[in-house]
């Protein structure tokens, strides 16, 4: 994996929300929540990779981090060298703009991420006019390319959202992002919302558009049958912090960390002849406001010890790019 | 095996201002008497209406129009109101599928249990909430006593999901409907859930009907299974029987389609289309505009499911025909899975 290309690094991420109470007078920080707290990775170029974790567990909130579209509250984030957070918060409009188009988003939900009331056509277009990616005479050559690349049809480009299927929307919403030739994106559950026929229709565009394209793809999502699809590297995250990472069978097959153990092993699986002991966390996933010290999963882990609550286990190596955090590991 | 219920050419119709919607048109299958069945389709496959018509509250403009639900030899389409009400939470009962919704944002979870209880046992307030105490107790809410006064927003979502099984369950019903009650909660929520619901099935001795899309829950679940497409039976059988010989393009395509934790298929099946519109129903199979395998003869007749080997029916007409095909797309699916 080493040799392979590095497009994103991300190092050291944070990101904290503080949180505010209102007093008789003015208000006061009671608080903060840990939502990305010390996440280390790399991308590489070309490759999916995976970020699972329960919701609340800072998956979309480092995505939205990296993209500037909340700001960071510390770390770095090099995108072929150059420092985005630093572009995010000091750099001029044309650098902004620049990676704007390199790195797109895919939103979780179709029915709530298109404008109702404008026609596919404005919703696509608008990303390469406001670049200023083609003339305008080429403008609906373009548009129509970029819907057939989705599977759209030109009569489509008339119609408004409403008028389509969630999976002919999550198309559209495909079609907005792939609109100004990024070369990154994150998908935020591009298939939670839809129907199970239509999922594979959705994942297996996706992994067209990704070898026709060469783009790299950050997969968010908590059904780990789609990330056992489709990625190639996972990242586990469990509230604001990386567990586990590393190539997605080991994630699957050669889980060291008990949270990942028991992500794995709750998933239903779809065979009736094979009958898994399933384990059970019982209890709640502890606030982000006050984390527990330690490792976080301690509260819930069924091979804490006292060293767990003490000491935030470092990261070691299980095998070639597979790493884990935890002093007592499942195997 | 006996038959605790039978639904006989459920035939349930919204007359909506577009055009009659045709929700449930003709479903037939048995629910067992101590076996775990599974009802899978998409969304608008008829799953939750079936559910709905059986306990006699389908949302108007929708109406049952046809067919039998037998319940202990009594044809529950035929009761009035009244005596439906009496069965309802007592002898049949659903849990919701969104938990959010289902329970009412401004009574006490306690409240809402305790109505149910005291609708139909003859009980006293204190006897009633002790009940409801207890039954919070068995669904794992700790500190039940206290809990027992607070409104449903001051639960998290796996919380409120087993509110709402405790709910459905505390008149001790015989069968329980329970409505997608995993869907949208994190894999280690849906276990709790899952777990829970496998040890009051054990402790309560009720029949359970688990209506989910998943085939996972469906295989951990389940002991029968039935397939649903457009108000259809697509097949109906034994869990294994329908899991390694499935007898229906429609289940194949969804055990193809549909990406499994255990392994990478390499290119996976897609069921060409969407679901039909249910005012104009593509005649015939139902499935037969997104099927590969459709002749002719498939856009002429509305199949019935018949039984092709014993405790299996198919409502495919040229089951026959491709039977030997479905099983090797299956079969090649899972080697790459295992291959990978």
């Amino acid at each position: 994996m080493s040799k392979q290309d590095v497009i994103l690094s991300v190092t050291d991420l944070q990101k904290y929300f503080t949180v505010v109470s209102r007093q008789i007078i003015g208000s006061k920080v009671t608080g903060k929540v840990h939502a990305v707290d010390h996440v280390d990775f790399d991308v590489y170029r070309g490759e999916t990779l995976g970020l699972v974790g329960e919701s609340g567990c800072g998956k979309t909130t480092t995505a939205r981090t990296i993209l500037g579209l909340t700001p960071a509250s510390g770390g770095e984030v090099l995108y072929n060298g150059e420092d985005l957070l630093q572009i995010w918060e000091k750099g001029s409009k044309e650098e902004k703009m620049k990676y704007r188009r390199k790195l797109k988003l895919v939103f979780q939900n179709p029915w709530t991420s298109l404008n109702p009331r404008m026609p596919v056509k404005d919703i696509v277009s608008e990303g390469f006019n406001i670049h200023g990616l083609v003339e305008k005479e080429d403008a609906r050559d373009r548009l129509y390319d970029i819907l057939h690349e989705v599977g759209l049809e030109p009569y489509h480009a008339e119609r408004f959202p409403h008028q389509f299927s969630g999976g002919q929307r999550q198309r559209i919403v495909i079609a907005r992002a792939l609109s100004v030739d990024p070369e990154f994106i994150f998908a935020d559950e591009p298939v939670a919302s839809l129907d199970v026929s239509i999922r594979a229709q959705i994942l297996n565009l996706m992994t067209d558009l990704q070898a026709k394209k060469n783009l790299t793809y950050v997969y968010i999502s908590h059904d780990l049958s789609s990330v056992r699809q489709i990625c190639a590297r996972v990242i586990v995250m469990y509230l604001g912090q990386m567990v586990e990472y590393g190539p997605v069978k080991a994630i699957f097959e050669e889980f060291q960390h008990h949270y990942t153990e028991a992500l794995m092993k709750a998933i239903p699986v779809p065979d009736p002849d094979r009958s898994r002991e399933r384990i059970v966390l019982w209890g709640e996933v502890p606030s982000t406001i006050n984390p527990p010290g330690g490792c976080r999963f301690h509260t819930r882990c069924p091979a804490a010890q006292e060293k767990c609550s003490k000491e935030q286990p470092p990261f070691t190596k299980a095998k070639k790019g597979h790493y884990f955090a935890c002093w007592y590991p499942v195997a | 095996m006996t038959n605790i219920m039978e639904i006989e050419n459920l035939k349930t119709y919204f007359y909506t201002e577009a055009g009659i919607v045709k929700a449930l048109d003709g479903v037939t299958f048995n629910i067992e008497e101590d076996v775990t069945h599974g009802l899978v389709g998409e969304s608008g496959s008829g799953k939750t209406v079936t559910a709905l018509s059986v306990l006699g509250i389908v949302p108007s403009p929708g109406k049952i129009v046809d067919g039998r639900v037998m319940f202990h030899g009594e044809n529950l389409v035929e009761k009035s109101d009244k005596e439906m009400q009496k069965l309802r939470g007592n002898k049949i009962s659903i849990s919701f599928q969104d938990p959010s919704t289902s329970l009412n944002p401004v009574f006490t979870v306690g409240s809402q249990i305790q109505e149910v209880i005291m609708r139909h046992q003859d009980v006293t307030k204190e006897e009633a909430k002790k009940a409801v105490i207890e039954i919070l107790e068995t669904v794992r809410i700790s500190e039940a006593e206290q809990r027992y006064y607070e409104y449903p927003h001051q639960f998290s979502t796996g919380m409120r999901q087993r509110i709402a099984i405790a709910r459905a369950l505390s008149a001790r019903p015989e069968i329980l409907f329970a409505d997608e009650p995993t869907t949208a909660l994190d894999v280690t929520i849906e276990a709790q859930v899952l777990n829970l619901m496998q040890e009051l099935q054990k402790n309560f001795g009720m029949d359970l009907v688990m209506i989910t899309h998943d085939m996972g829950v469906i295989a951990e679940m389940c002991k029968r299974v039935t397939v649903l497409y457009a108000g259809r039976v697509c097949e109906t059988g034994d869990v294994r029987s329908i899991f390694h010989e499935p007898l229906h393009p429609y289940t194949t395509a969804l055990l193809t389609s549909v990406p499994s934790v255990l392994g990478r298929i390499k290119r996976l099946a897609v069921i060409p289309g969407t679901i039909p519109d249910l005012i104009y129903p593509p005649p015939g199979c139902r499935f037969h505009p997104r099927c590969t395998f459709a002749k002719d003869i498939c856009k002429q007749e509305m199949p019935d499911a018949v039984e092709i080997k014993k405790g299996h029916k198919s409502a495919c007409i040229r089951i026959d025909e491709i039977k030997g095909e479905l099983l090797s797309r299956l079969k090649q699916a899972r080697e790459e899975m295992e291959s990978e």
